[in-house]
């Protein structure tokens, strides 16, 4: 007993370190911070209270993007899963290429979200721009120039971009399923889509849980699409939550004011994630 | 089976393929250094923070050149580019790496790095500065930054589609003129007679009006120019005159209208500075564009052949001022005041000897392509067209302070995030001229105040 207990210090010793020094110490900063209104350059910091908390709830350009934020993790979470657990259905199927597809469709998740950003923008402005004038489909013509189309340009980015990686995810849970289930339903008389209904679905609830999870932290917090493709623009109504606190702290120099917008997106952010893996981990069922 | 190990490989390419567009997109500064050998006076070591990506290799040769005779100096340049991007980035490198020598803008930047800036009120240099260039980083009598170089802007134009179509440069000068230029461009472009020798024209001008610092920062500054003298008495006002926001809005109409989206204005909020330079002026679709003299490398590196044919007019504010460009300094060298003392003599040395000794002028004026902020470069003259036609109107008092907005409320936060904005505002049909007016007085008040 003794002796495993030194183990279990000796391994979690040197990851629990690092997690100090690099997450959770900035973070306890990071909370005092908040209170100050340190600019992020002078030596001179003032204890403001709760000045910056109220700022904050009074800046219309932060609630726009609070909701903007949610809406759009809404949608895209929506349409994330629901596509990656379409395409796992789709490349579990025997068919010639199934294989290929499968690295297809996961591809765009190994390049980085600045230079997908760039590459859609490109997409967007150019290339929609010369097949609407060349077709005369006009809506077409001047995307990313409105804050509709920017919401659109942001969600399609998205959703091309997860939806390979929850594929795999879903295609890992698919093939746990066992086939002796499947085929026991089908001698029991029910068609394909009653055993995806009653079979699939709730044997599939462990890979929604982590699904759900991974794609709605990620939309909540996304950064760097959101600055490659639109960087909030135009007026600032497509900047998401992440975007708008970078921009008060380095852009603006409030840096006192940028903590707070964190440490509410922090609570937000977990609060969220907290809630959707219990409501999701009590509908799990074990085979 | 054997598909299985094709998709491995290809999994494997696109994964090193990433990653090394990986390494490339995130260097958006390289790091370079020079080292002198030999014996000589105490070892001193330099490093540069700087943010003019267009000057790097200028700069890089400065600095060999600098250290191979000076053998005890090591000087590592370091670039990052962008205006946000490099603010940002010093912030974090103060942090860290503090560098020996940096950029600060104008006085906002002076005042935020105040502890950090060394007076350099004793350099050689400084009696060689250009009038009015050293006001903006003078604080009670001491002078805490070196200018960069003279830049402008106005409106860049194609002069030859210009006397194709039987305007001539002289007879734009003011904003009527312009505009009656602009009309008979327009009109021939409309009806085709243009089409032959300029197949690619399209329109007399673009307005990338997604770039706020040309719908803000550029286009509002001749604006705040009717009401400051200089960025440092925009700095120190509580509240916003904007006498001439409606030349502002008319300059504004002005530019949408000459545009393929004169009549969906709220597109051009998706056109950028690279559809109107690069994928515009350079390639002639369009025949004009509101820019400075910093365009000249990206025209030639596209075109050269373009570049010999522009010139640059005034900046008009119609019914205030005519015939004027915006000129001033951007950028400006500091000395960290925290560094030890043989490397800020270093440091001070170097950039006197970049700017003041004859092997350095050769390198401002030919690989930088700037012009120089002093007065002592007699016989060497900057070689691109829009170079010299900003010298002249230097020299003739053709200016207005083209900087100002370094003095505006929290610099971008202010001229881009507001005022930028509301621009794009307006142009979308989202918001009127007099809401604009309005917001902009008004959070400069709360910005100045908090």
């Amino acid at each position: 007993m003794q002796k495993s207990k030194a183990r279990f210090w000796l391994f979690l010793t040197p990851a629990l370190l690092v997690f100090s020094i690099i997450v959770l110490i900035p973070m306890l900063m990071g909370f005092g911070y908040a209170f100050t209104d340190w600019n992020g350059i002078s030596g001179s910091v003032k204890f403001v209270g709760m000045q910056n908390f109220i700022t904050i709830f009074q800046d219309k350009i932060f609630l726009h993007s609070f909701l903007f934020t949610t809406l759009f993790t809404v949608c895209a979470v929506a349409l994330v899963n629901l596509l990656g657990f379409l395409l796992a259905l789709l490349v579990t199927q025997k068919f010639p290429g199934a294989t290929a597809m499968r690295g297809i469709f996961f591809m765009p998740n190994l390049i980085g979200g600045l230079l997908l950003g760039f590459i859609w923008q490109f997409i967007f402005t150019s290339i929609f721009t010369a097949i609407g004038k060349a077709t005369g489909m006009t809506f077409l013509v001047g995307w990313l120039s409105t804050t509709n189309t920017g919401f659109l340009g942001l969600l399609i980015l998205t959703v091309w971009q997860l939806s390979g990686y929850m594929m795999i995810i879903y295609i890992a849970q698919l093939q746990q399923i066992q086939n002796s289930v499947k085929e026991a339903a089908m001698i029991d008389g029910a068609n394909s889509w009653e055993i995806l209904m009653h079979i699939t679905l709730p044997l599939m609830m462990p890979a929604f849980t982590i699904g759900l999870f991974m794609t709605i932290s990620n939309t909540f917090k996304m950064f760097d699409q959101n600055l490659a493709l639109t960087a909030g623009g135009p007026y600032r109504s497509t900047e998401m939550l992440a975007l708008n606190i970078y921009n008060s702290a380095f852009g603006a120099n409030e840096f006192g004011t940028a903590q707070a917008k964190a440490i509410i997106f922090l609570i937000v952010v977990a609060a969220i994630g907290v809630t959707q893996l219990i409501l999701t981990k009590r509908r799990e069922v074990e085979m | 089976m054997k598909a299985k190990k094709v998709l491995a490989l290809a999994l494997t390419a696109a994964i090193s393929a990433a990653s090394l567009a990986g390494c490339a997109g995130s260097t958006t500064g390289g790091s370079t250094s020079a080292t002198g050998s030999g014996a000589g006076d105490a070892k001193a070591t330099v490093n540069i923070f700087q943010f003019k990506v267009e000057a790097k290799d200028a700069f890089q040769k400065a600095v060999n050149q600098y250290v191979s005779e000076h053998p005890n100096v090591t000087i590592n340049l370091e670039t990052v580019g962008g205006g946000d991007d490099y603010a940002a980035a010093l912030k974090t490198k103060m942090e860290s790496d503090p560098p020996t020598i940096f950029n600060v803008g104008g006085p906002q930047d002076v005042s935020d790095w105040s502890s950090k800036l060394q007076d350099l009120s004793d350099q050689p240099w400084v009696q060689h500065a250009l009038k009015d260039t050293l006001d903006d980083v003078t604080v009670s009598g001491k002078i805490y930054g070196m200018p960069f170089d003279l830049e402008g802007y106005g409106f860049v134009i194609n002069r030859q589609i210009f006397e194709d179509a039987g305007v001539s440069f002289d007879s734009m000068l003011t904003f009527d003129g312009m505009k009656k230029g602009f009309d008979t461009l327009k009109a021939k472009i409309d009806s085709g007679a243009m089409k032959d020798k300029y197949p690619n024209l399209e329109a007399v001008m673009e307005y990338p009006a997604k770039e706020q610092w040309v719908v803000g920062d550029h286009d509002e500054n001749p604006i705040l120019a009717q009401d400051f003298s200089s960025a440092t008495e925009a700095f120190n006002a509580k509240e916003l005159p904007f006498k001439a926001a409606d030349a502002y809005k008319t300059m504004v109409d002005f530019q949408a209208s000459y545009t393929t989206n004169a009549k969906t204005t709220g597109t051009l909020n998706s056109v950028d500075y690279s559809t109107c330079l690069e994928g515009g002026l350079a390639i002639e679709r369009v025949a004009a564009i509101e820019q400075g003299n910093w365009v000249s490398p990206s025209v030639e590196a596209t075109d050269a052949s373009v570049l010999a044919k522009l010139d640059m007019l005034p900046y008009p504010v119609p019914g205030y001022s005519d015939g004027k460009y915006c000129t001033g300094v951007p950028m400006y060298w500091a000395v960290n005041k925290d560094a030890n003392d043989a490397d800020k003599a270093a440091a001070e040395d170097f950039l006197n000897w970049m700017y003041q000794s004859d092997e350095g002028k050769q390198i401002i004026i030919n690989d930088a392509k700037f012009v120089p902020a002093f007065d002592n470069y007699d016989g060497l003259e900057p070689s691109d067209p829009l170079g010299k036609r900003l010298l002249e109107a230097s020299k003739a008092g053709n200016t207005m302070p083209g900087w100002v907005y370094n003095g505006v409320p929290k610099a971008t936060a202010w001229s881009e995030k507001v005022v930028g904005a509301d621009v794009q505002k307006y142009l979308s049909g989202d918001m009127t001229w007099d809401a604009l007016v309005q917001d902009a007085k008004d959070q400069w008040k709360t910005m100045r105040a908090s």
